[in-house]
C-alpha cells in the first residue's frame, strides 16, 4: 500500500501541469468551469441577491399572510399509506395553516385506504379519493386539480415532510414577482443514514437540487419542478389542462408553464425531507425513468422550443440546450474521453483513476462545504463529506453509464412507453399518439 | 264434546276435533281433547286461537297437537311454526302419529312448580320442544318489531321485549339446556331495539341524505380525470382538456371510481356515511354502533331433555321469595284443596281471591326494586285480611287468597280496594311507565267447585 502512494506522488508530483491538464482535460475544461467555479460565482450573486431582496421579501410574506389565500396541497401516489399520518402531521405544524388537503390513492393494493379514510374522518384529510383501478400518477394529480379550490396548488410526494414553515417559504415568491408562475421547493434526503446508497444521493441532492437549482433559477434556466415539493399558480395549471401523462412529468408541466412566458423559481428555504432508494436496483430503475423522460420530452415533445418561431424564447432554448448539452452530449463525449484514454495511457491507468477520483473529490468537497455553509441543517450535512471520496465513482460512473443507456434506449426504442410506471392502457394511447 | 268443534271419528279412538266455529271459544274446552284441527277459512281467528292454546300454562292445552286445515297456502311463518302442521285432507294418520307421540313422551314427565317466571316459561318450551322433537327456530315476520321472532317464545313477551326473548333463550344456551347453532344476523336500534331500520348514505359533513353521486372519467391519452358531467356534451363525452371524443370504455376511458356531492351543503366526498333511521323511535345511528343480533336455532340438549322431563333445576334460580305470612304456592293448592273439600261437606262457601300485577319483563327486571314493591303489597294486603285468610304469591305475578265463608260482597269490596291501593303504589313506582295491567278477581268455592278445574284455571292467571 506505501509503494502504491509513493509511486503514485512520484509520478504525479513529477508529471509536468500541461500534461496533467492534457490528460484531464474533461474535468478542467468542462467540469470545473461549470461546476465549480461558475457555481461558486452564482451562489454568492444568488446570496447578495436575496441579502438586497430581504425588505421585498418580508413584504411579499406579509402581503401572503394578510390575503392568507386557500391553497390546495395534492397528493397522489399509490401504496402510500403508511408514509400518510407522517405527512399530514408535519403540514398540521407548518405556519401556513389555511390549505385543503386532497390524496388521491391510485389503485392501492394495501391498507392506503382504510388509513386514509380514517384520518378523513378525523378531518385531517379534506378529500381523499380513491381509483380502484390505477390510472397513472398524471391522472391521479388531475383528479385531485379537478377538485381543488385553492388560489395556489402545492404538489407533494406521501413519502415526504416538511420544515415548519417551507409551505409559507414556497408560497412567498408568487407575492414577490407576479411574473413567478411555478416555485420549486429543495428537496432533502432523509433517510440518508440507511443506506450507503442513500447517502451518495443526500451529497447528489445538495448539489443537484440545493445547489444546482439554486444556479438554474438564478439564470433563469430552472427547468423542473419537482412533484416531490412544487408550488403553482391554480390558473397556470388550469389553462395548461393539468398534468400529462409521464415519466417526467414534473418536467413537463414546467416547460409548459415557461412556455406561456412565466418565469420558474427554485425557493432553497423550502426544505422537505423525502426518502430515497435504498437499493441499487431500485435507484437504478428510478434513474433509469428520469434520464428517459429527458429524450422524451425535451427532445421529442417539446421539439419546438429550439425552433425559431414566433414563440421562440432565448431563456427556454438556453435552458433546453444546457441541460441537453451537459446531459447527453457531454455524457456521450465522456466515453470517447475514457476510451480514448485507456488505449493511450494503458500503463497508468491505476493511478489516472485515484487521481481522477482525487480530482473529482476536491471539486465535490468545496461545493459541498460551499452548500453546507449556506444550509439551514449544515452542521448535519457537513457530515457526508466523508462519502465525497467516493462521489466520482457514484456520479461518474455508475450514473452516468445509467443515463446513457437510457437515453440510447429511449432515442432508439422508445422504452419509456413499456414502463410499467404508467398503466398499460394509458402507455397504449400514449404512444399512439406520440406523446 | 267441545263447543263449537266437530268430532272426527278414528280407528284409535281418540278425541280429536275440527274446530271451524271460533265464536266465543273456551280454551280450557280443549284439555279434554288429544289433538285439534282448525279450519284456516278464518285465519285471523284460527292464528289467534293456536296463539291461545300455545300461550297456556296448563301443560294439557299447550302440549295439544293442532293441525292446520283448509289453509289454501295463506299461513304465515309463525302460526306453521306454532302448530303441528298442514293438512289438505283430514287424514287420521298423520294426527294420530303426533298425538302417540305426545302422549309417549308426556308420560316421561314429572310435575313442576316453580316461582320464578323464566322457569316456568323456559320449562314449558323444553317439554313442547320434546314431545315434538322440534328446534326453535327465528321466523321472518315483517311485523314482529324485531323483523325476526321465535313464535313459541314470543307468546311470552309483549310486542316491544325482544332482548327479553332473546335473553330467556341466551339464559337456556347458557346453562347448556340449549345447542344454539347460527341461521342469520340482525341488526336493530341501539334505542328501542326495532328491526325496521331505514338505511341511509349521507353526507360525510352534514349527515345530509340529499346527495348525489356521479362516475369520474379518466381519459387515458391526456391522463385528464373528473366527473363525467365535465365530459358530457351534445356530441357525446368530449374530454374538456384535449377536446378528444371518447368513444369506447376500456380503450379510450374508463371510470375507475365515483364522487358524490352533498346537495344541501355541496360537500364532495368519495365514502358516504351509512345511518340508520328507526323507522320506530326515530333514532338515527351509524351503521357501525347499530345492535347486531345473532339469530340462533336452538335444539334440546341432553340436559335440557332432562329439564323438559323434570323441570329446571339450576342452583340459585330456585331461590324462594319468601314473604311473612304468605305460604307458598304448593301449600295454598294444599289449603285450595282442603277448603273445597270442607265447604262441599259443610255445604258453606268461600272464595278465593287473585290479584295479577301483570307487569312486563322490563320493570321485574330490577329485582330488588321488584321484591320490595312485592313485599309493601303483600304488607298491604297481610294488614287487611283476617288470620284466618291463607295467602300466597306465585310465578312472581300473582297474589292469591283464599277466604274462607267471607261473602262474595265482602271480597268483591276487599279486593276492590286492594286493586285501588295496589294502582296507586304501582303509579308512584313506574312513573311514565303505561305497560302494567292489574287484574283482580275471585271464585266462589262451593259444593259445586271441581278441585282440577279451578288448579287448572288457578294455574293459567
Amino acid at each position: 500500500m506505501i509503494d502504491f502512494w509513493q509511486r503514485f506522488f512520484d509520478f504525479w508530483l513529477n508529471v509536468p501541469p500541461e500534461r496533467i491538464i492534457r490528460l484531464f482535460w474533461y474535468f478542467f475544461l468542462l467540469e470545473v468551469p461549470r461546476y465549480l467555479l461558475f457555481d461558486l460565482i452564482v451562489v454568492i450573486l444568488f446570496m447578495l441577491k436575496r441579502l438586497w431582496n430581504t425588505r421585498a421579501y418580508e413584504s411579499a410574506r406579509n402581503q401572503l399572510f394578510a390575503e392568507n389565500p386557500l391553497i390546495s396541497i395534492i397528493v397522489p401516489g399509490k401504496n402510500e399509506g403508511v408514509h400518510i399520518p407522517k405527512l399530514v402531521q408535519s403540514l398540521t405544524e407548518q405556519t401556513y395553516r389555511n390549505y385543503q388537503l386532497i390524496i388521491i390513492d391510485d389503485g392501492s393494493t394495501d391498507n392506503t385506504p382504510i388509513i386514509c379514510r380514517k384520518l378523513e374522518k378525523e378531518g385531517k384529510i379534506d378529500l381523499f379519493l380513491r381509483n380502484e383501478e390505477r390510472g397513472g400518477k398524471a391522472s391521479a394529480a388531475n383528479l385531485a386539480l379537478r377538485f381543488s379550490k385553492g388560489k395556489f396548488i402545492v404538489h407533494l410526494d406521501a413519502d415526504t415532510s416538511f420544515d415548519r414553515d417551507a409551505i409559507e417559504k414556497i408560497l412567498t415568491p408568487f407575492y414577490a414577482n407576479p411574473e413567478i408562475g411555478a416555485v420549486g421547493g429543495n428537496v432533502k434526503v432523509r433517510n440518508a443514514k440507511e443506506a450507503v446508497v442513500a447517502s451518495f444521493q443526500a451529497v447528489e441532492y445538495l448539489q443537484t437540487i440545493t445547489m444546482g437549482r439554486m444556479v438554474a433559477s438564478y439564470l433563469g434556466i430552472y427547468k423542473i419542478v419537482s412533484g416531490a415539493f412544487g408550488a403553482f399558480r391554480k390558473d397556470l395549471i388550469d389553462r395548461v389542462g393539468g398534468w400529462d401523462i409521464g415519466p417526467g412529468l414534473d418536467g413537463d408541466i414546467t416547460v409548459k408553464i415557461r412556455k406561456m412566458g412565466y418565469r420558474i423559481v427554485f425557493e432553497p428555504r423550502a426544505v422537505c425531507l423525502t426518502n430515497v432508494p435504498t437499493s441499487l436496483k431500485k435507484l437504478s430503475k428510478q434513474r433509469f425513468r428520469w434520464a428517459r423522460s429527458m429524450v422524451r420530452f425535451r427532445l421529442r415533445k417539446h421539439a419546438d422550443i429550439f425552433v425559431p418561431d414566433q414563440n421562440f424564447q432565448f431563456r427556454n432554448f438556453f435552458s433546453s440546450v444546457e441541460n441537453l448539452f451537459f446531459n447527453v452530449v457531454l455524457d456521450a463525449l465522456w466515453f470517447f474521453y475514457v476510451i480514448r484514454l485507456v488505449i493511450q495511457n494503458p500503463d497508468i491507468l491505476f493511478l489516472m483513476v485515484v487521481m481522477k477520483m482525487f480530482l473529482y473529490g476536491m471539486s465535490n468537497f468545496v461545493q459541498v462545504v460551499l452548500v453546507c455553509m449556506m444550509s439551514e441543517r449544515g452542521r448535519q450535512e457537513i457530515k457526508l463529506l466523508m462519502y465525497i471520496p467516493f462521489m466520482s465513482i457514484y456520479d461518474g460512473y455508475y450514473l452516468r453509464l445509467i443515463r446513457t443507456i437510457a437515453y440510447a434506449r429511449e432515442w432508439l426504442a422508445s422504452s419509456s412507453y413499456d414502463d410499467e410506471w404508467n398503466p398499460r392502457k394509458s402507455s397504449i394511447q400514449a404512444k399512439q399518439h406520440q406523446l | 264434546m267441545i263447543p263449537g268443534g266437530k268430532k272426527i271419528q278414528n280407528a284409535g279412538n281418540f278425541e280429536i276435533y275440527l274446530i271451524a266455529d271460533y265464536q266465543d271459544q273456551d280454551i280450557r274446552h280443549f284439555a279434554l281433547a288429544d289433538a285439534l284441527i282448525l279450519d284456516w277459512q278464518q285465519p285471523e281467528h284460527a292464528a289467534t286461537l293456536l296463539k291461545e292454546i300455545r300461550s297456556s300454562f296448563i301443560e294439557s292445552i299447550y302440549l295439544l297437537p293442532v293441525f292446520i286445515f283448509n289453509a289454501d297456502g295463506v299461513v304465515g311463518d309463525a302460526a306453521r311454526a306454532l302448530s303441528d302442521g298442514e293438512l289438505s285432507l283430514i287424514q287420521e294418520e298423520p294426527i294420530v302419529k303426533v298425538i302417540r307421540q305426545v302422549k309417549k313422551k308426556r308420560e316421561d314427565f314429572t310435575p313442576h312448580e316453580t316461582n320464578s317466571s323464566e322457569n316456568r316459561i323456559l320449562t314449558k318450551l323444553f317439554r313442547y320442544m320434546y314431545t315434538r322433537e322440534k328446534a326453535l327456530t327465528p321466523e321472518v315476520d315483517v311485523t314482529a318489531h324485531m323483523g325476526y321472532e321465535y313464535p313459541l317464545v314470543r307468546l311470552h313477551y309483549p310486542a316491544g321485549e325482544s332482548m327479553e326473548m332473546l335473553k330467556i333463550l341466551r339464559r337456556g344456551s347458557d346453562n347448556d339446556f340449549f345447542q344454539g347453532s347460527f341461521i342469520d344476523k340482525t341488526h336493530v336500534c341501539p334505542s328501542c331495539h326495532s328491526g325496521h331500520l331505514n338505511l341511509r348514505e349521507v353526507c360525510t359533513k352534514c349527515a345530509s341524505a340529499h346527495i348525489s353521486s356521479e362516475n369520474l372519467i379518466h381519459h387515458f391519452v391526456c391522463a385528464y380525470m373528473g366527473p363525467e358531467g365535465d365530459y358530457v356534451t351534445q356530441q357525446g363525452l368530449v374530454c374538456p382538456k384535449c377536446n378528444r371524443q371518447l368513444r369506447h370504455i376500456g380503450v379510450d376511458y374508463d371510470k375507475p371510481s365515483v364522487i358524490y356531492r352533498c346537495l344541501d351543503c355541496r360537500h364532495e366526498f368519495q365514502d358516504p356515511d351509512i345511518t340508520a333511521l328507526c323507522l320506530g323511535c326515530k333514532t338515527v345511528t351509524p351503521v357501525e354502533n347499530l345492535r347486531e343480533i345473532t339469530l340462533d336455532k336452538y335444539q334440546l340438549t341432553d340436559l335440557g331433555r332432562d329439564a323438559a322431563r323434570t323441570g329446571i333445576k339450576v342452583a340459585g334460580e330456585e331461590r324462594e321469595f319468601t314473604i311473612p305470612g304468605f305460604v307458598n304456592f304448593g301449600t295454598f293448592l294444599t289449603f285450595l284443596r282442603f277448603e273445597i273439600e270442607r265447604v262441599k261437606v259443610s255445604g258453606k262457601e268461600s272464595q278465593m281471591g287473585s290479584i295479577s300485577l301483570n307487569l312486563p319483563a322490563r320493570l321485574r327486571s330490577n329485582r330488588q326494586q321488584f321484591e320490595r314493591l312485592i313485599l309493601d303489597i303483600s304488607d298491604f294486603i297481610r294488614n287487611n285480611t283476617d288470620s284466618i285468610d291463607i295467602l300466597s304469591f306465585a310465578n312472581d305475578n300473582t297474589f292469591f287468597m283464599i277466604f274462607p265463608e267471607k261473602g262474595d260482597m265482602a271480597v268483591e269490596k276487599m279486593l276492590n280496594d286492594f286493586r285501588s291501593s295496589v294502582e296507586k303504589l304501582l303509579l308512584n313506582t313506574f312513573e311514565n311507565e303505561p305497560e302494567w295491567n292489574l287484574v283482580a278477581q275471585y271464585e266462589s268455592l262451593n259444593a259445586d267447585t271441581e278441585y282440577n278445574v279451578l288448579i287448572n284455571r288457578v294455574k293459567t292467571i
